[in-house]
């Protein structure tokens, strides 16, 4: 019994990289909204919807960055001061009384967001406005907003291209700061943000292709805006209906079967090639929620000591039989893994070295540095043609 | 066009009264050219040569300005000259001054060496004395053991561990053992004792460093057999005491020295070399030790403890928390001191729901409410129990929950020994069942509390790292302090290799000097640390490699390297174009006309 638990864990181990274990300890959530005005009351709700979720699964306000890019709550123009609600039926209240919003209004810039996934934070910044993951951290990152074409807009004035986002990734994966990412976007042509990704062990989602655009479910009269968009409508429906706690054994192959590319309006996105696990392996809440492994003593601990005592000068003795036992656990183990090749192959590739070439670049298809430089000489040229000819009949 | 709209169109007739004007001045003979004229829009014609069909009368139409005199071509030049040797001499080195990116110079080979592990080779000499007071040749004998010691470090490629074996001095030992409490050189003490009952046995000494290794008395007709029987056991106790910790620290090392993590090229050669080195030494992790790794919390040079008591009604009101730790834990964090300090804070949560996900069930066998394994990981109601730290080192939280009188005795039927469990790095949970009317409801006095904290103790040297065995507590955190420098070195060395790595693919981002200085530093500390290390002086060697992970931390989280903004080629040109454009083409064109003007002046001398 002992023993095939213990089995169990050395070959997790040994699927996954030498560093990067399946087995995860803590769960982070970074969710963000982007957009400001009363007019995207929908982001918001998306947002918080999120927020809602992962927290009713369990992840705990510490580990959830929540960046909220404007107060739709208190905005005058909201019917129900206070509120923000992500359905006409009015149902929950998302901004409800256990809330902590951790960056608000226009904290919530490209600058912040980047220093936040790497933490290069300046040093007075607060514990709760902090990533403060390591390489056992499993992240859940949500971004919505407006967006196009390899960019999200921030707050109107800027906005994050796609390869900001994958060199701050690589930067969080070179210093070993999550064990597996989950990246879920729901913008304009979302599917385009998490294109240029290059970091291993991330998995990306996203709600609309190439020129597509991700529209909103529905519209609350009363509230007098969209309140949700559809793709993030129906994940939550997904999730609610079916991730009713944090034991669920939904897996993220599941999520990913139940869109429906006619109701959401938009063709969502998958991109798995970065991911190590097979989907139907993941669990949901391996992202969305939090669960924790647990010892228990007796299983992999010894309780039995009386270490107070000990740290005064008593003692206690661990018999030969247990030790031996221990050993010949460990060493049966061992062998076992040996004879089983596959197990160790894969193990080999997942060792394979990863070169990091630097930020991807954004050449067209057949488009060389050449072609380029070419080009821009050639605008140059233009220039001095133009100034040319209009200094030939200046002077005549 | 009518003429006659010509006339009454006032703007034709300003056009018309000009283009007398001009045909005053110009001289101009020609009527119907004039008149021609007079019929175009454009008030400087264009089409003005075409319509002569020959450029030279047009010159000869035109009043030719005066010769320019030598002055004003030599000002033009000066003022050319002049414009040109500001943009060059004042604008470029401005342009550059203001737009590169200030990039320190950092030891990058030396950052990589680190990273992949070359400049230090790990060791951990561990000095063992030997007392053997009622044997006759235990100088024969240790000589035996370190052969076999020796042949068996060989034999596993590369060891960090490296036994070394001496004889205590004889007789001063009453004198000397406070001496060696404090010489950390020394990793355990060996105490041969003839022994005729049991025959080989060891038996650690649970609060000093010393062993006893108990050997049945030698019959005087076989005393070489019982020697040789002695030293095998002698070497076998030895790797027994040490083997975990030594296994793990290879774990540690592992990526150091093969390191997957290390990305850019390694040369083919050093590659081989890992490969070789797998080859020698395929071992896999044991389940024991990822288990371990899996626990244990990052070092860090100052944890901060939380100890919460959670209770699902009002009572008990107070708990004896404060006087429990000062007697029951304290002692525990002094020996621990060494390796890293604690803050220590405490809260009670009265009418603490647990999650309602967790439902326990009534099992009338063992007349208790039971909590499933997979209850337990959603054990936390991190919703609802303020467990969020302010402070900014890492935080371990230990909880005490008292469950509802009506859901108790509440159990973990799997948990053999207490009513706890332990969560990976995050702290443990101790579950404390109160009789119903007992005294002990209102307050929790600290014998009550003293199992709980028993058990908080063992959690936290499990989630600190300390080796389960041997049972010596000083040999256990001997080992840690070994183990713990062994991952401030992987760490520091690392980060080392992921700045550098950054620093080479990210061309755009500036890196202070603050951050050359840390390096700088982070480095001399790591060889410090690795000296120390050779040296056997391990707390030492923590303490430098400390200091060394914390600069390369730091000059790894350098908040002005932040690569914000991604600017293709395109971008930049886009950006420079209307500035240098305007500014450019009218100090190349000065100086072609300048240098035509030049020419055809020498050309016109040499004609002449």
């Amino acid at each position: 019994m002992k023993l095939s638990a213990w089995t169990g864990v050395a070959l997790s181990s040994l699927l996954s990289t030498c560093f990067c274990h399946s087995q995860h300890t803590s769960n982070w959530a970074v969710l963000v909204s982007t957009s400001r005005f009363w007019f995207n009351y929908r982001h918001l709700a998306n947002v918080l919807s999120m927020y809602r979720t992962v927290k009713r699964l369990g992840i705990p306000d510490s580990q959830i960055i929540l960046m909220l890019s404007d107060d739709v709550a208190c905005n005058p123009r909201n019917t129900f001061p206070g509120t923000v609600y992500n359905n006409a039926d009015r149902a929950i209240d998302l901004y409800g009384d256990n809330i902590e919003v951790d960056y608000r209004g226009y904290e919530v810039t490209v600058e912040n967001f980047i220093r936040l996934l790497t933490d290069r934070v300046p040093p007075d910044t607060p514990r709760s406005k902090r990533l403060l993951t390591d390489d056992r951290s499993n992240i859940f990152i949500y971004m919505t907003g407006h967006g196009g074409n390899e960019f999200l807009k921030f707050q109107d004035a800027e906005e994050i291209s796609a390869f900001d986002i994958a060199d701050a990734f690589q930067q969080m994966f070179e210093k070993k700061r999550y064990n597996e990412m989950l990246f879920m976007i729901d913008t304009c042509q979302a599917n385009t943000m998490y294109s240029k990704f290059y970091s291993p062990n991330i998995l990306a989602t996203g709600s609309s292709e190439l020129d597509q655009s991700s529209y909103s479910h529905h519209a609350d009269n009363d509230v007098g805006v969209a309140v949700i968009d559809r793709y993030t409508y129906f994940n939550l429906e997904y999730l609610e209906t079916h991730v009713k706690n944090a034991s669920s054994k939904h897996t993220l192959a599941d999520l990913f079967s139940s869109y429906d590319p006619v109701k959401i309006a938009s063709t969502p996105g998958i991109r798995t090639d970065l991911f190590r696990r097979d989907l139907r392996e993941v669990l949901i809440t391996d992202f969305l929620g939090n669960v924790q492994s647990v010892e228990v003593d007796g299983d992999g601990m010894r309780l039995d000591e009386d270490l107070l005592a000990l740290a005064r000068g008593a003692g206690y003795n661990i018999s030969e039989k247990e030790w031996e036992e221990a050993m010949r656990g460990t060493r049966n183990l061992y062998d076992h893994v040996n004879g089983n090749g596959n197990v160790k192959k894969e193990g080999n590739v997942a060792m394979e070295q990863r070169t990091w070439a630097g930020p991807a670049k954004v050449h067209k298809n057949g488009e060389t540095d050449f072609v380029r430089t070419l080009m821009s000489a050639g605008a140059v040229a233009v220039c001095f043609v133009g100034y040319w000819l209009f200094s030939i009949a200046d002077k005549v | 066009m009518e003429p006659s709209d010509d006339v009454q169109d006032p703007l034709a007739q300003r056009r018309l009264r000009y283009r007398e004007l001009l045909r005053n001045i110009t001289m101009e003979s020609d009527d119907t050219a004039g008149a021609k004229d007079t019929q175009r829009d454009d008030v400087l014609p264009v089409g003005f040569e075409d319509s002569q069909g020959d450029g030279a009368t047009v010159e000869a139409t035109f009043k030719q300005p005066p010769p320019e005199t030598p002055e004003t071509i030599r000002t033009r030049s000066w003022v050319l000259a002049t414009f040109w040797i500001i943009a060059v001499f004042l604008g470029l080195p401005l342009w550059h001054a203001t737009t590169t990116i200030y990039r320190a110079p950092l030891p990058m080979q030396e950052m990589q060496n680190w990273s992949e592990g070359k400049l230090c080779k790990t060791e951990f000499p561990l000095l063992v004395e030997v007392e053997a007071p009622s044997l006759p040749d235990a100088e024969n004998l240790l000589k035996t053991v370190q052969h076999a010691l020796d042949d068996a470090n060989d034999f596993a490629a590369h060891k960090p561990h490296h036994l070394r074996l001496r004889l205590a001095a004889k007789g001063k030992s009453s004198d000397e053992e406070p001496k060696v409490e404090k010489d950390e050189n020394v990793a355990c003490l060996l105490r041969l004792l003839p022994d005729s009952q049991n025959g080989f046995h060891h038996n650690v000494q649970s609060s000093s460093r010393i062993v006893d290794i108990h050997y049945p008395p030698p019959s005087s007709s076989s005393q070489s057999t019982v020697n040789a029987g002695l030293a095998k056991f002698v070497a076998e106790t030895l790797e027994v005491l040490f083997s975990q910790e030594q296994e793990l620290i290879e774990h540690l090392l592992l990526p150091q020295t093969s390191n997957p993590g290390s990305l850019n090229a390694l040369s083919s050669q050093s590659a081989d070399e890992a490969r070789d080195k797998k080859a020698h030494q395929p071992r896999p992790i044991t389940a024991d030790i990822s288990r371990r790794m899996s626990r244990v919390v990052k070092y860090s040079a100052n944890y901060h403890l939380t100890f919460s008591l959670f209770t699902a009604t009002s009572l008990p009101a107070s708990w004896d928390i404060e006087s429990a730790i000062s007697q029951y834990l304290t002692p525990l964090l002094s020996a621990l001191s060494p390796i890293s300090n604690f803050t220590i804070s405490t809260q009670v949560q009265y009418y603490a729901s647990i999650s309602s996900s967790v439902t326990p069930a009534y099992d009338d066998e063992l007349k208790s409410w039971v909590l499933k394994k997979e209850d337990l990981s959603s054990f936390i109601n991190s919703a609802e129990w303020p467990l969020a730290s302010i402070s900014n080192d890492p935080n371990l939280n230990f909880i005490l929950y008292i469950p509802h009188p009506s859901m108790s005795p509440l159990t973990i039927p799997s948990a053999t020994h207490s009513n706890s469990f332990l969560l990976p790095q995050w702290g443990g949970v101790t579950i404390l069942n109160l009789e119903e009317g007992a005294s002990s409801l209102n307050h929790l006095s600290h014998p009550i509390l003293k199992p709980a904290l028993d058990t908080f103790a063992t959690h936290l040297l499990a989630l600190l790292g300390a080796p389960p065995h041997p049972a010596s507590l000083p040999i256990r955190l001997d080992s840690l302090t070994r183990q713990r420098s062994a991952e401030v070195l992987v760490s520091a060395s690392s980060t080392l290799g992921s700045l550098q790595r950054l620093v080479n693919a990210l061309p755009s981002i500036s890196i202070p000097s603050t951050v050359s200085e840390s390096v700088k530093d982070s480095i001399r500390h790591l060889s410090l640390a690795c000296e120390e290390l050779r040296k056997g002086r391990f707390a030492k060697a923590l303490e430098m490699g400390r200091i060394a992970q914390e600069e390369a931390e730091k000059a790894f989280f350098e908040r002005t390297m932040v690569a914000q903004v991604y600017f293709p080629d395109e971008h930049k040109l886009a950006v420079y174009m209307p500035l240098l454009g305007p500014v450019s083409v009218p100090l190349v064109l000065g100086v072609i006309r300048e240098l035509k003007r030049a020419i055809a002046e020498f050309k016109k001398t040499r004609a002449k």
